[in-house]
């Protein structure tokens, strides 16, 4: 009895529901206050001490406003696309590596679910953009689609890499590999593998310079043009806790998991502040990278993944099961 | 401008409301999956009635009146107004009244194409540029605010001159921020060059060859960019400018990009230009007093504002207020040019070609009449147009009285 | 091949170099002793000649009795159409009219729009 009370604490508030959603309107704020730092200007300011309740401020404005179906929407996919978006979000971001080796649900093969649930996402936006029928929220979901087969099969290459070496499906069982048989995280033997993975996740998250689906001046904000009140807030939340999960796979696979020196006793507590430094170091680059770049064009972007980004990952796969063949 | 629409393909509306336009104008786009078959222009939406205004306030009040017409070319409409008036009355204006409008005139073209730069940065999604070269733009701002006493809408014309007077220590300051922002332009001039993502998006976009743009009449640096040398500084000089030298820059591209370069471009050759102006000025008084009523006449003024070439006719009957006055704006000469511009361009490239023009959507409405029902469109003359009233007022004089006592 | 990403040093350098924006309205962020504010009447100059009631190109400008003047009238300023375009004090035959430094006020209070010397 006892420990289904734990197990239900552990899944609501941490690392669970609540601290998700924490962190995830956290890096929001992180985000904002680099992206306006490399501009030269200020980021929030008021709202809370140096700004940061700004982002949970939007949130509850958000929920509060008005919410508005379009008469000719398909009123059931209108209002279950930022359902399904916001559960399988959070579902995703319970096997990522909070205090430990392994997230709360872990079981062999949840890489593959990890991969899936991340597939869903994306096809929910696209979903969402085709419910409203808007014409720009058309032209914005078929963007998505569009996106979507361009950067996928990179991103899977990437962690396929990865669970080449380590000889694995499961994520605790990779973060152990990184810290016990090599002693070296994996960004050093697969270099190439973290950075196409970053990029191919710049282009999941849809950030600049591939917010193609979601460009505000020229399609008005694409498949979330029709979207409003409780149904954009709960969107909103999704993409940020996506970003978590994006973020947290990468310190997850690539940079050795939250591993790092403890102060015996409490390790729980180092782990998770090791797990928020080094995801706070991805923030960082793909804010920076957010900040750099010009908006591509649909059909470039396409061009850029299919030239060039996806040989490369093939060229990392093959590297990768050369390395191991080599130890064998 | 055809209107056959073609049922079967897809129709997407730009405006008037737009997150990429940054004042109302409607454009209907006839697309093909992402290809634009033809782009339909329709104007109005912002149309102010400013000429009609002007007929009923003295000449000094409609120099007020007419800078409010644009808020970023709002010194040059003052100053050309001013020009055609002065043309009227006999006496010719001090030389340093001619020379202090000049250099409110190029500090005005800076900031203009500063603000352009910002604003189709923040079109192909660049906002860290939008950022710095607005960031940049404040201290051409504050020197207009020390010159003029405001940061737009001036006032520094008045008939017969130019009401305030520069001293040592604002031409110190002027001569320090030119100095910063030949710099930054300088560096802009490189990541404009260089930053492949910028290229991506403006290379071989808005293409408009020489010969289109010399049959839909296209000025400024528009055309400037298809290797078309005309700029009404040296064509038709105007103030002071036959004596000052500076470089006509054209650039052979014919897209975007080309104006990109031709606009920063530019921005060297309004330092140099302002320079010449702070070093040469002579003294004297800054403004002559003349009569309110101006000599009955007419008289036409053209300059160059920072987005092409801008035209005023002034008739004046010698009463203290101007029987017509009809201005003639540069955007109303591009927008021909970008409805050509934006065949064949996918949709995605629609907010950076049309802010290529650097469009002033105020400054350019015009009014004209539509019948829906019978599917026509027409404009109207003065005269058919005080028919058409006449007429109409007697039909309905009952209504008109009720609606009076009332 | 070019790489894209060319003002990365720009970008890292305004990161440690102070934001180029002013907390206004908690700090201070004074205009030029040149800034064109509300219009003030200096009753002791004034004629009451109706020079800037006649040439303002707002018609914010009212005459109203007053008998401190030559004529028995002086102006009325109606800050709500005032552009602050300053031909009111430059026509002015005895510069009776200066223009100060205090923007006109955003308010709720009407009376805060008129003014009277």
């Amino acid at each position: 009895m006892e420990e289904i009370i734990l197990y239900l604490l552990e899944l609501l508030i941490f690392p669970g529901i609540i601290f998700i959603s924490t962190l995830a309107l956290f890096f929001q704020w992180f985000d904002r206050k680099i992206h306006a730092r490399f501009q030269n200007r200020v980021g929030p300011l008021v709202v809370g001490p140096k700004g940061l309740l700004q982002p949970l401020a939007d949130f509850i404005k958000l929920l509060s406003k008005e919410d508005i179906t379009p008469i000719s929407a398909d009123r059931a996919g209108f209002i279950l696309a930022p359902i399904i978006t916001l559960t399988l979000a959070v579902i995703s971001a319970f096997f990522i590596p909070v205090m430990s080796y392994s997230g709360i649900l872990s079981f062999s093969g949840d890489v593959i679910v990890v991969l899936f649930f991340s597939t869903i996402l994306t096809f929910m936006i696209a979903f969402a953009g085709y419910s409203a029928t808007n014409r720009f929220s058309t032209i914005g979901a078929a963007r998505t689609a569009l996106q979507f087969i361009s950067y996928e099969i990179p991103y899977i290459l990437s962690v396929i890499a990865v669970v080449i070496i380590s000889r694995s499906l499961q994520i605790s069982e990779i973060v152990a590999s990184q810290v016990s048989t090599y002693g070296l995280p994996y960004v050093v033997i697969l270099p190439i593998a973290f950075v196409l993975y970053l990029v191919s996740l710049l282009a999941k998250l849809e950030k600049i310079p591939f917010d193609i689906p979601e460009a505000e001046t020229e399609i008005v904000g694409g498949w979330s043009a029709e979207y409003s009140g409780k149904k954009l807030a709960f969107f909103k939340l999704a993409i940020d806790i996506k970003m978590v999960v994006g973020a947290g796979l990468a310190v997850a696979f690539f940079l050795g998991g939250p591993y790092g020196p403890v102060i015996p006793g409490i390790e729980w507590l180092c782990y998770t502040f090791w797990f928020i430094v080094k995801t706070l170091v991805l923030v960082f680059i793909l804010s920076n990278l957010r900040t750099l770049f010009a908006r591509y064009r649909i059909d470039q972007m396409v061009k850029i993944f299919w030239d060039y980004i996806t040989p490369l990952a093939f060229l990392q796969l093959i590297l990768a099961e050369g390395f191991v063949i080599y130890l064998m | 401008m055809t209107e056959k629409v073609v049922k079967e393909r897809y129709t997407i509306p730009v405006g008037p409301q737009h997150p990429a336009l940054k004042e109302p104008i409607f454009f209907k786009f006839i697309v093909d999956g992402e290809q634009i078959i033809e782009a339909i222009p329709r104007i109005g939406y912002v149309h102010r009635g400013i000429e009609k205004l002007t007929e009923e306030r003295t000449y000094l009040k409609d120099a007020y009146l007419v800078e409010r017409v644009c808020g970023i070319c709002s010194g040059v409409h003052q100053a050309t107004f001013v020009n055609a008036v002065e043309s009227l009355i006999d006496k010719p204006t001090p030389e340093r009244a001619d020379y202090l409008r000049v250099l409110v005139l190029e500090l005005e073209r800076i900031h203009s194409h500063y603000l352009w730069l910002g604003v189709a940065a923040h079109e192909i999604g660049f906002d860290t540029l939008f950022m710095y070269t607005w960031r940049d733009r404040e201290v051409v701002m504050d020197l207009l605010e020390l010159i003029t006493g405001n940061r737009v809408n001036y006032g520094m014309n008045i008939i017969g001159g130019v009401r305030r007077d520069i001293n040592d220590e604002i031409i110190h300051k002027t001569l320090k921020g030119i100095d910063y922002l030949e710099e930054r332009a300088k560096y802009y001039l490189d990541v404009a060059a260089d930053e492949k993502t910028i290229l991506a998006r403006t290379v071989g976009r808005g293409i408009l060859t020489r010969e289109q743009a010399l049959k839909l009449g296209a000025v400024g640096p528009t055309a400037r960019a298809s290797n078309l040398a005309m700029d009404v500084r040296k064509d038709d000089p105007y103030l002071v400018y036959d004596e000052i030298p500076f470089e006509l820059v054209t650039a052979d591209t014919n897209d975007v990009f080309g104006r990109i370069v031709v606009r920063v471009k530019e921005l060297f050759e309004s330092y140099n230009i302002i320079r010449w102006v702070l070093e040469n000025i002579p003294s004297g008084p800054t403004f002559i007093r003349t009569s309110p009523k101006v000599p009955a006449g007419e008289a036409i003024a053209k300059s160059e504002a920072p987005r092409g070439e801008l035209f005023y006719y002034v008739r004046s009957t010698g009463t203290l207020k101007p029987y017509r006055v009809k201005i003639r704006t540069p955007t109303l000469a591009n927008i021909l040019a970008v409805a050509e511009m934006l065949k064949g361009e996918y949709i995605a490239d629609i907010p950076i070609v049309f802010a290529g023009i650097d469009p002033c959507i105020s400054c350019m409405d015009r009014a004209f009449f539509v019948d829906v029902e019978k599917d026509k469109k027409w404009v109207w003359s003065e005269d058919e147009l005080k028919l058409y009233s006449r007429k109409w007022y007697k039909t309905h004089e009952k209504e008109v009285i009720q609606r009076w006592k009332r | 091949m070019k790489i894209p990403g060319v003002m990365e040093k720009e970008l890292l350098k305004s990161v440690v170099s102070k934001p180029a924006t002013v907390n206004y309205p908690f700090e201070e962020s004074p205009p030029p002793a040149e800034y064109r504010g509300m219009p003030e009447l200096d009753i002791g100059k004034c004629l009451g000649c109706s020079a800037c009631a006649l040439n303002c190109p707002s018609d914010a400008i009212e005459m109203v009795p007053d008998e401190r003047t030559r004529t028995k009238k002086a102006p009325k300023f109606l800050y709500a159409r005032c552009i602050t375009c300053g031909i009111c004090s430059f026509v002015c035959p005895r510069s009776a009219i200066t223009m100060t430094l205090k923007p006109i006020p955003p308010t709720y209070d009407k009376d805060e729009l008129v003014g009277r010397a």
